[in-house]
């Protein structure tokens, strides 16, 4: 029977590092090792689902539809359904996993590398497969190989407007008076790598500038779709380039080994050790918790794993209940805890955009924040209590005490419990229960 | 600089049971018998529209009578002012985006403004530090937001927490703080049958981080049904939400102090499309916002912030890259519009200099139309050392 064995321990492993529990969960006997050994293997959703080709395709199909023509119609309607579906399908996998840590694990790169699906068709019709063959392969990777593959993928290329960014001095930009944008260059020193670091010290206007000049010609061919992330050539601004005070020669080759630099740098492994620490411990890192992560990345040669089982092994990680959960965590534990059937899914896709966090559409390329203080509103909690009240109408005929035990196991409070013993009705009991204060927190 | 301006808040005669809510919190509150907006007693009203992404001033507010603006960025410019679809005169040296007829209205009005080539607190480029610095108000600390302060400052004045409300699902920096603001967003008050919410404010009340904003959400929502009522609301998100801002402020009881955020100017590529499209949105929203006011509109400042400008050379896509001086708006009955104020500072570099803190202009209005003393004024914009000052005669004294 579920519930048995399931220790205080088990059930923050589910709720802290995984995405809620759910009824048919096998209850692991150490929490510790159940959730190491999801930090070993190959994700079981990378090759399944549509190739980078396929979406391009579709991407490609619209493009070259005249305009206001029944074709292009078609071709939207096309690229809509891709979206929808690819967005469904991740959904559903945060829902059904039996790897909830590998999976909040792709989430949270996913989302440190956030494409904004919005900002383009390419990244509108490759956003799924970003996550798919660029994020998933490499959660138990290295950083810097997380980074290569981001950087090379036509999702992000578009997605931060490198797809059209060329050098001046390059044959085409001599021609055309074409330029750089340094959108990507910018937001992969701020974002990605090194950060702003104190007062803004990290990097200057010159290093933005400098690496944006070695990503010219780093774009996207939809003409050829199997062919995604090309160098143009005669794109490429010659010359050298120098940024954080590393020259480079002027080869179209030079961003892979500044990339290489940049994803290695101790910089770098503050910045993603400081953003684990606040995603898995507390809106307020501690500075021995970051050096932690910071040592373990170091040691591993910025090996992901690595870092999240020195997050694991961190005292505070495993104080309960101290990160509000964003809206996206809710509907998703939510539906965890009540085993949602699949054809929901679409329902929990659409409801989490209505909470504030439209999937692959974070209105910045920062992402999602994870801080308590940006969700915890007046209008957030009345979203959720009347997201609640209806979502539970599907499932009055859930065993309460299942779903109870599902969700919160030993970590509900004397006052929930209290509650729910007074309320008979399954629906209100569910209900109360996601709008306990317990329930909001992971 | 003149105070002539100065109109001390009139303290309505409910101070001393407001102050009394404001102290003992959540028991009282968690009667639900009263309206947490009972008390803002007095008829000025602020609204503050952030353009998160950084506002391209020069394309919105254009300097044309600058001699550099059609060498380095003519890919950016509207039309001239007289030729069709070209810009709205400002008064001889600056246009507005054709894309704003109801905020050329407002200006040939005398109740728009515009404030140019004003600098941010802090200059990184960054959007996210930048709209830190912009929201907390100050460069040291991120624990509290200018507006959350505000709030305060006016809660203790005339009394009531909930002098101030965001519209969106989340709550941003510039409405974080020690006061528990109100928040609505679309939907948020559909209906759970009135037994079981009130089981779910029990449990969630006494909670240190959810208790303040569940129990404002269930003190609010009759409220906010009713309010919300009269008007019917069919415009793009931004429109809805300036409109539903305007009715709430506009409301008996209603609050103070209104907080949209809204983030479509980061225009990288395709910036004509995109601006236009953008601003056009803004246009209708600040015209929305007005009919939502109704006769508090009179009364009404409207202010547009921004992180940064945007670079004055055009980039190599069609659009800008992250600057630092912008644009600001300001729009209301309130205001002494029909004009552009600037230090200009010509063009020329990759961005246009900032030479008017963005906290002389907010301080501006907080001290001449909401009354703001010097000691208030410091409560909202502390540390902001030697060279910032408020801006005389923005408001109607």
């Amino acid at each position: 029977m579920f519930g048995f064995g399931l220790t205080a321990a088990v059930s923050q492993a589910f709720n802290r590092f995984g995405l809620g529990g759910r009824p048919d969960d096998v209850i692991p006997s150490d929490a510790t090792a159940w959730l190491t050994s999801q930090l070993t293997g190959t994700d079981p959703i990378v090759g399944t689902g549509p190739t980078q080709s396929n979406c391009l395709q579709i991407v490609n199909n619209f493009q070259v539809a005249p305009a206001h023509s029944a074709q292009q119609a078609a071709a939207r309607l096309a690229l809509n359904n891709l979206l929808a579906n690819e967005q469904v399908a991740y959904v559903q996998a945060a829902i059904s996993t039996t790897t909830p840590f590998h999976e909040r694990l792709v989430w949270f790169w996913t989302n440190h590398f956030a494409v904004q699906q919005a900002s383009g068709v390419i990244a509108e019709g490759c956003a799924g497969d970003f996550v798919r063959s660029a994020i998933r392969p490499f959660v138990n990777d290295t950083f810097v190989n997380m980074l290569l593959a981001v950087m090379q993928h036509p999702a992000m290329l578009d997605s931060l407007n490198n797809d059209v960014s060329v050098g001046p001095q390059s044959p085409h930009g001599q021609g055309s008076g074409a330029g750089i944008n340094e959108n990507l260059s910018r937001e992969t020193l701020e974002l990605f790598t090194v950060g702003l670091g104190a007062g803004g010290t990290n990097f200057t206007q010159a290093d933005v500038d400098a690496l944006a000049y070695m990503l010219t010609g780093w774009t996207v061919s939809t003409v050829n779709p199997s062919q995604g992330f090309v160098i143009a050539e005669s794109w490429h601004q010659p010359g050298p380039q120098t940024m954080l005070g590393q020259t480079y020669p002027g080869s179209v080759f030079d961003a892979f080994e500044a990339l290489e630099f940049l994803g290695t740098h101790p910089q770098t492994y503050l910045h993603i050790a400081t953003k684990m620490v606040a995603h898995f411990c507390s809106d307020s890192p501690a500075d021995s918790e970051v050096q932690a992560v910071v040592n373990a990345l170091t040691a591993s040669g910025g090996s992901l794993s690595a870092a999240a089982q020195a997050i694991i092994a961190l005292p505070r990680a495993w104080d309960v209940q101290t990160k509000l959960r964003t809206p996206q965590d809710f509907i998703l534990a939510a539906s965890r805890a009540v085993a949602a059937p699949n054809y929901d899914t679409k329902s929990a896709m659409l409801d989490i955009a209505l909470l504030g966090q439209p999937v692959w559409s974070p209105p910045f390329p920062n992402g999602w924040s994870d801080m308590g203080s940006d969700w915890a509103s007046p209008a957030q909690m009345m979203l959720r209590t009347n997201w609640t009240n209806t979502f539970c109408n599907g499932f009055k005929n859930t065993d309460p005490v299942l779903t109870v035990t599902t969700a919160l196991g030993p970590l509900i409070s004397p006052q929930t419990t209290a509650m729910l013993s007074r309320i008979s009705a399954t629906h209100d009991k569910l209900t109360v229960l996601f709008c306990s204060p317990e329930f909001q927190r992971r | 600089m003149s105070h002539h301006h100065h109109h001390p808040l009139p303290v309505g005669p409910n101070l001393t049971r407001r102050a009394t809510l404001g102290g003992i919190g959540a028991a009282l509150a968690l009667s639900r018998i009263r309206p947490a907006y009972a008390g803002v007693a007095f008829a000025q009203r602020l609204v503050i529209i952030n353009l998160r992404g950084g506002l391209d001033g020069l394309a919105t507010v254009v300097p044309y009578g600058d001699p550099n603006l059609a060498t380095l960025r003519a890919a950016l410019t509207p039309p001239p002012v007289g030729q069709t679809g070209g810009m709205f005169d400002l008064g001889g040296f600056y246009g507005l985006n054709p894309a704003m007829p109801n905020m050329y209205a407002m200006f040939q009005a005398n109740q728009m403004l515009a404030v140019h080539a004003v600098g941010n607190i802090l200059n990184s480029r960054s959007h996210f530090a930048d709209q830190t610095a912009l929201q907390s108000g100050e460069l040291a600390s991120t624990t509290s937001g200018w507006m959350n302060r505000l709030a305060g400052v006016l809660s203790f004045v005339a009394g009531g927490s909930e002098v101030g409300v965001v519209i969106g699902p989340g709550m941003p920096t510039i409405a974080q703080g020690p006061l528990q603001l109100a928040s609505y967003a679309g939907s948020s008050l559909v209906a759970t049958p009135n037994t079981l919410a009130a089981l779910v404010e029990t449990l969630g009340a006494p909670d240190p981080l959810i208790g303040a904003p569940v129990q404002s959400g269930f003190n609010d929502k009759a409220l906010f049904q009713g309010w919300l009522s009269g008007q019917k609301y069919t415009g793009s998100p931004l429109v809805t939400a300036l409109q539903q801002a305007g009715v709430f402020l506009n409301s008996p009881g209603g609050p103070a102090l209104a907080v949209v955020e809204t983030d479509s100017f980061d225009t990288h590529i395709n910036q004509v499309t995109r601006l236009t499209t953008a601003l056009a949105d803004l246009d209708n929203a600040m015209a929305a916002l007005k009919l939502g006011l109704g006769a508090s509109w009179a009364n009404t400042v409207v202010m547009t912030i921004t992180e940064f400008g945007r670079t004055v050379a055009v980039n190599g896509c069609g659009g800008s890259d992250h600057g630092t001086g912008f644009a600001m708006f300001l729009a209301g009955g309130a205001v002494v519009g029909g004009r552009v104020i600037a230090n200009w500072p010509g063009l020329g570099q990759r961005d246009l200099a900032g030479t008017t803190d963005v906290r002389s202009v907010i301080m501006g209005v907080l001290r001449d139309h909401l009354g703001l003393n010097a000691t208030q004024l410091a409560t909202v914009f502390p540390n902001t050392g030697a060279g910032v000052s408020p801006i005389g005669g923005l408001v109607n004294g």
